[in-house]
């Protein structure tokens, strides 16, 4: 809670907070209303290198621990949704490139994208393609030195302002993942103005007509970019967007208690009313619980476990749960006024409820969750 | 036991803890058979990683080296043998 005085040991969560509430909070509900996260959010993660948080020095990062990341990623997220998009969708990208880019463009393009000098989308998913991302239909055809780039990919958030564009396609080798100028000719991006949740993460449509992507702009080799490239980008996505969902219910805690601690029924304050307390509680136990799923995932990733992978499905779909269970709960001890547009429980549940459908949806999660049970199983 | 062979079942094992499958030949293709899904793929990577303590990066992904046992253990064998003589 904003008093602290329930919060866990979070190592380095309070600087995080304190930067998060100062420099990000204030831009959250105009980001929302406007469609736009806020340019001095984005300059202020910039700042203070941010962009690349987790990318290692070497290639221009800040080489922070999975684990600060995410406490970063929570309290970003606590302060605003849309922000925390930003930090999600652009580290997946850098973190992609220095797992599975060349030499070259780990020296030129990961660099420009730790420094946050350029922004950095992900463009997977089509029309035709959610879920399964094995049926993607965009083509890449290599001429020469170029790659032929054809298709359309939707649902791409920060598409509509990211300087470079992870697209993923088919080729005649099999799958590719290239990297893509935002300046390329035959791109045009359409804006989708009408999503509930997440308002200010510039989503965009993607047509991608002949547009022609150096070859040396790919990433990993050809026929490993769903498979390797895009699953990579997807467990480091999975692991942004868990610990946000921490960060939003934890922002749901701090606004119902704000609320309950201020606001008289009953002769009591609403905060000491058992029922509102054992809401409260819930809250508390499910955000905590969350979190130390998140922590568990980080703790594994820092020692590149192989079991970082299930653990970090495990905590994304978790957490996305707690997250909307909380704006839900945050929305309905607000009464009427949660159920009015403009109340910061309305943003919390609409930008909550996005987090169960990125970067691979509830059922998926129970799918791959369970594949893994069962292999584990029949081996017990 | 020979390296090749203390590999060859390290990685059977891995298999064996990632598939619900009893048993796969060492020379079945488990693209082709269909037993890799993106998941498996990285988790079978991370474990080499773990295990063996090499790091896997865009000049390994070459589809040969990760599409059966015994192409793996070729794999790793090999990486193995570089990072001994980078050592030296």
């Amino acid at each position: 809670m904003r008093d602290g005085r329930l919060d866990p040991p979070q190592g380095a969560g309070p600087p995080f907070r304190a930067f998060a509430q100062r420099e990000i909070a204030p831009f959250a509900a105009a980001s929302d209303a406007t469609g736009n996260l806020a340019a001095a959010a984005a300059d202020a993660l910039r700042r203070e290198g941010f962009l690349g948080a987790p990318v290692s020095p070497e290639n221009g990062g800040l080489g922070m621990s999975a684990v600060d990341y995410g406490l970063l990623t929570a309290e970003v997220g606590r302060a605003c949704a849309s922000a925390r998009t930003l930090l999600t969708v652009h580290n997946l990208v850098a973190l992609t490139l220095q797992r599975w880019a060349g030499a070259a463009l780990r020296r030129t393009l990961l660099r420009d994208l730790a420094s946050g000098r350029k922004l950095a989308a992900i463009a997977l998913s089509e029309p035709a393609a959610g879920s399964d991302i094995q049926a993607i239909e965009a083509t890449a055809a290599l001429e020469g030195g170029a790659y032929r780039l054809r298709g359309r990919k939707a649902w791409t958030s920060f598409g509509l302002t990211a300087d470079w564009l992870l697209v993923f396609a088919q080729s005649d080798q099999g799958s590719v993942a290239l990297m893509a100028s935002s300046d390329t000719p035959g791109l045009s991006r359409h804006p989708i103005t009408n999503m509930s949740g997440i308002r200010g993460g510039a989503m965009a449509d993607l047509q991608f007509d002949d547009c022609l992507v150096p070859r040396e702009n790919l990433v990993g080799r050809p026929g490993f970019g769903l498979s390797h490239v895009a699953a990579t980008a997807l467990d480091h996505g999975r692991y942004s967007v868990a610990w946000g969902a921490v960060g939003l219910a934890d922002a749901c805690l701090d606004t119902a208690w704000d609320y309950l601690r201020g606001r008289r029924q009953f002769g009591e304050r609403m905060a000491d009313l058992p029922l509102a307390q054992a809401a409260l509680s819930r809250m508390f136990v499910d955000a905590r619980a969350a979190r130390q799923l998140c922590l568990s995932a980080g703790r594994l990733r820092d020692e590149r476990s192989a079991d970082a992978l299930v653990e970090t499905l495990a905590a994304k779909y978790f957490s996305a749960g707690v997250a909307v269970r909380a704006a839900n709960a945050n929305a309905r001890l607000r009464g009427a006024r949660g159920l009015t547009a403009s109340d910061p429980a309305q943003r919390l549940l609409r930008d909550a409820k996005v987090l169960e459908v990125i970067e691979g949806g509830v059922e998926l999660h129970e799918l791959l969750i369970a594949r893994q049970l069962t292999s584990e199983m029949v081996h017990a | 036991m020979s390296p090749e062979t203390h590999v060859e079942e390290v990685i059977t094992g891995f298999l064996g803890q990632l598939t619900p499958l009893d048993f796969i030949e060492p020379d079945t293709n488990i693209f082709e058979a269909g037993i890799v899904n993106s998941l498996l793929a990285l988790q079978l990577i991370n474990r080499m990683e773990q295990h063996f303590q090499f790091e896997i990066g865009e000049d390994d992904l070459d589809r040969e080296n990760f599409s059966s046992i015994r192409n793996m253990t070729q794999f790793v064998l090999r990486k193995v043998s570089d990072r001994c003589a980078t050592a030296v």
